[in-house]
């Protein structure tokens, strides 16, 4: 029933690309494949397809790819790591972290104190790396990190900043907007030197957690029976976490919470190639990247007066979809 | 082979417990509930940290040597969970040669050989693609077994690995770690069922209270002053009419 890593690993890179080909073609201008095709072999120019393609809408395809690999990757090391379905990127606190660093930096913009547009990034990531920082030392016991304080360090570390999230919007009064924008998770104004950044993140996090892919597997049968198995539980851990605490980091500065991506995309691609993490992270770093850059094409043609956030997008599609998911769960588990 | 020297958990065992297993022994851990002998089981395996004393696997500290290279000599069968409910039965067995592949190395033609092995010597062919969470007790049981196999270990720790089975798997189980250990397997095994444990275990390790309180051939330690004791039961202790060894019999309104 299984073996069939492969097929669905070129199905999804494949929905990758027809994703990225609509990404390409659909907006405010739109490009024909013929169009679209002479824009790309021409390389960046003057001409509107040339500026379309190559410095609004290829960095923006490479943002949401990079992010939706990011998220999905960290989504399924946290599900193998702490053996629980319901996991998220989010749960270690980073992404609060994340959002209290960029809604200070937009609280300070506002003011006019600081240049929000490039400081928002280096404000989100050095309070991501903050929250990381503080669950690790809060969980950190006896030359370990048992996994329930991990779990509850990162709950309780994101319920703190997120209430600094909420003073700052209190702060921000008229510029609030702002801030919920930036919360919402979006992928507008990404250019190329943002796309360089994650891309960094993206591969160094997906490299760390993929050489941990035969240790999840074995993880998933508990922390003692993986170390009966030869794992050397106890130094896989945080690498697993702070690799996942990379991978959010570098997605959330440049584009903010995006949602359910990191939760949704695992659970799809367990139900396609089954449990084993050498084909489960490959696969859902394509299915998310594709997700994702789908989603954020919907978002910047649903409304044609302004674009939606495509939190929103993932939000609106992934809540629904999660109860489906977990209605079969309980569903099979019940009989 | 095995040593363990005056070892101390933080609770099931009493400080300064020490064990010499040598290697090719078929030996069987007995006694009441709670004596520590799951605990015992645990650290010898190390996946337990002892808070006191050290375990040494042919003459070095558990604790000095990467697991890895601990996995490849010893392997342990659980009790209850270490399974993962969404494999298959084949994969969960496949786990087992976890500490024989390097970290990016391929699937090869002999773990693929020792997991099809595996599956055949637990009775597991059949079942082979069946997920986890479908079977039964007995079946987790032996899905547990034959991912030691698949280990390939020189010592095999098994904590009440007959649990859940039936007679005859009972057997079968019991036969085929028999046949193993004849082929130069090192055994330790919790047993709750004594005559079973008396029938083929070489030595017997029984504890109370988180030490070992007697520890020899299964004759020296079942006598029935032992059980009284240590078991509070009241037995008589008889010759098995095929094969000599000591087999207890309950005896009515003896239970404290």
């Amino acid at each position: 029933m299984r073996a069939r890593g492969p097929a669905w690993l070129l199905g999804s890179s494949a929905a990758l690309l027809v994703a990225g080909g609509a990404a390409l073609a659909v907006g405010a201008v739109r490009l024909d494949v013929g169009a679209l095709w002479t824009a790309l072999i021409t390389g960046p120019d003057d001409s509107t397809a040339g500026v379309v393609v190559w410095s609004l809408r290829l960095p923006r395809l490479c943002m949401g790819a990079l992010v939706g690999a990011s998220l999905s990757v960290a989504g399924a090391a946290m599900q193998g790591l702490f053996r629980n379905p319901l996991a998220d990127p989010y749960v270690l606190g980073v992404s609060a972290g994340a959002a209290l660093g960029a809604s200070v930096a937009l609280l300070l913009g506002a003011h006019g104190l600081v240049e929000a547009v490039g400081v928002v990034p280096l404000c989100a990531f050095v309070g991501a790396a903050g929250a990381t920082w503080a669950v690790y030392r809060l969980a950190w016991l006896d030359g370990a990190l048992p996994l329930t304080g991990v779990l509850l360090a990162g709950v309780a570390v994101g319920l703190t900043l997120t209430a600094g999230v909420s003073l700052t919007l209190l702060l921000a009064e008229r510029h609030a907007g702002d801030i919920v924008l930036w919360l919402m998770g979006h992928l507008g104004g990404s250019g190329w030197p943002e796309v360089r950044w994650v891309a960094l993140t993206t591969l160094l996090g997906v490299g760390v957690v993929g050489a941990f892919a035969g240790d999840l597997n074995a993880l998933l049968t508990g922390e003692e029976a993986a170390a009966g198995l030869g794992v050397e539980v106890d130094r896989v851990k945080p690498w697993l976490l702070g690799a996942s605490a990379l991978l959010v980091a570098g997605a959330v500065s440049f584009c903010g919470a995006i949602g359910f991506v990191g939760l949704v995309v695992p659970h799809i691609a367990r139900l396609l190639v089954g449990p084993d993490h050498r084909w489960l992270l490959p696969v859902s770093a394509a299915l998310g990247a594709a997700l994702l850059v789908g989603a954020d094409t919907a978002a910047r043609v649903a409304l044609t007066a302004r674009e939606v956030p495509v939190g929103v997008v993932t939000g609106a599609l992934g809540g629904p979809f999660f109860l489906v998911l977990l209605r079969r769960r309980l569903g099979r588990a019940g009989r | 082979m095995l040593v363990a020297e005056r070892l101390a958990a933080p609770f099931g065992v009493a400080p300064g417990l020490d064990l010499r297993v040598a290697a090719g022994a078929f030996v069987g851990v007995v006694g009441p509930n709670g004596a520590g002998k799951s605990t015992l089981l645990r650290l010898l395996a190390g996946v337990l940290r002892p808070t006191g004393g050290a375990v040494m696997l042919k003459g070095r500290p558990l604790a000095d040597r990467p697991r890895r290279a601990v996995a490849r000599v010893m392997a342990l069968v659980p009790q209850e969970g270490g399974l993962a409910d969404d494999f298959t039965v084949a994969e969960a067995v496949a786990l087992g040669r976890h500490p024989h592949r390097s970290r990016f190395g391929a699937w090869r033609a002999e773990d693929a050989d020792a997991v099809a092995q595996a599956l055949a010597a637990a009775d597991l062919e059949a079942l082979r693609d069946r997920p986890v969470q479908a079977l039964s007790g007995g079946e987790r049981q032996r899905v547990l077994f034959a991912r030691a196999l698949a280990q390939a270990p020189e010592i095999m720790l098994l904590d009440e690995p007959t649990a859940h089975l039936d007679l005859a798997h009972r057997q079968r189980l019991l036969d085929l770690l028999a046949a193993r250990h004849r082929a130069g397997l090192t055994v330790i095994c919790v047993l709750h069922d004594l005559n079973l444990a008396a029938l083929y275990c070489d030595r017997l390790v029984l504890m109370a209270g988180g030490r070992i309180v007697a520890d020899g051939a299964p004759a020296a330690v079942l006598t029935a002053d032992a059980l009284a004791t240590h078991y509070g039961a009241a037995v008589d202790v008889v010759p098995h009419p095929t094969h000599g060894a000591p087999q207890i019999l309950a005896r009515r309104g003896g239970g404290r």
